[in-house]
């Protein structure tokens, strides 16, 4: 896997997916990474609440339990905040993003690593169903996180996998790269 | 119930119509309840009356300070407050724990939910007495919901 899974710290990424099994390997990627260099790893999914289908994508997770129980790997679900953007509402994610901001706090405190790495799939989602005004909106306030992140200092960088051609075939790909601060193309074995 | 046997509770929500109707939910229930929409006034009201409150329910995202940071100092003050917070999140109490330690909650309560349900599941972690906390800890995964409307 030649994607890159070294950006530098605190960025909004965009990355472009061909399949799905290319999307499961680059995301996971990340999220080793992340775990190897001591950052709190964050797997938010729309579909972290259906059992089989995480099941799979823990058990590609370095040590998963181990990182669990230790506080440095968090599984998000993201179904209700991917219902609630579909009506444009995302008082969740700013929920979300309350509590990573405290999280970083708090592993400060306690001598970890400051940096975290967050691959969030509900963009990815609305973008699949071919939401993409939606999917602009919740981009949108991301990268506007990102911003107020990279202002205060704070070392978060989120992952966002979008599927390649179903943005070009849409002409919706610069639009919604242009809400990201790096895009990347996964390129696969 | 007599006002004396009342279970008191303090509810900060900076969005007041939020806070009025927890209140009035709970007060239907038998609570006594004070409510506050600024996190700060309400953490210096509990340092000066915490014998009087078992329990706090504190939204999370409130200006000024946080849920996280009210639960952190008013746990200080009084240890065995019982303490509830809302979220839009659906995270378990021991996925909450294990990356947020110092953050030590005895429910949380996942928003929108009916206030009959948020009522019962502030009932439910009060009543030490008659149930085990254990019971409670395997409740406590179910998502539950708060409808204001």
């Amino acid at each position: 896997m030649t994607s890159l899974v070294n950006p530098s710290c605190c960025e909004h990424i965009i990355m472009l997916y061909n399949n799905d099994d290319e999307r499961n390997e680059v995301a996971i990627n990340y999220i080793n990474e992340g775990l190897k260099k001591g950052q709190l790893a964050v797997y938010a999914s729309v579909d972290a609440s259906d059992t089989s289908y995480i099941s799979e994508r823990l058990s590609k997770i370095t040590k998963y339990k181990e990182n669990m129980n230790k506080g440095n790997l968090l599984v998000f679900s993201l179904k209700a905040f991917y219902y609630r953007a579909l009506d444009g509402d995302l008082e969740s994610f700013k929920d979300f993003k309350a509590l990573l901001e405290e999280i970083v706090k708090e592993r400060i405190a306690a001598g970890k690593s400051h940096e975290v790495i967050v691959v969030a799939d509900c963009a990815d989602n609305l973008s699949r169903r071919k939401k993409f005004d939606e999917c602009i909106h919740v981009e949108r306030w991301w990268q506007n996180t990102h911003f107020e992140w990279l202002r205060n200092n704070q070392k978060i960088t989120v992952v966002c996998p979008h599927p390649n051609l179903i943005l070009t075939q849409n002409s919706y790909k610069r639009q919604i790269s242009n809400q990201h601060s790096l895009i990347l193309t996964a390129l696969t074995k | 119930m007599t006002e004396q046997n009342k279970k008191s509770i303090l509810v900060v929500d900076d969005e007041r119509d939020i806070a009025i109707i927890i209140k009035m939910a709970l007060q239907r229930s038998g609570w006594a309840v004070k409510e506050f929409t600024d996190p700060i006034l309400a953490l210096q009201h509990f340092e000066q009356h915490s014998t009087e409150y078992d329990s706090i329910l504190s939204d999370i995202r409130m200006p000024g300070m946080n849920g996280f940071d009210l639960v952190r100092k008013v746990k200080a003050i009084k240890p065995d407050v019982k303490i509830f917070l809302m979220t839009s999140l659906e995270i378990s109490r021991s996925e909450l724990k294990r990356v947020l330690p110092s953050v030590k909650i005895d429910g949380l309560i996942e928003k929108p939910a009916p206030m009959r349900m948020l009522v019962s599941l502030i009932e439910k972690g009060t009543a030490t007495k008659k149930r085990s906390y254990h019971s409670f800890e395997v409740d406590d995964d179910d998502a539950a919901c708060l409808d204001f409307a």
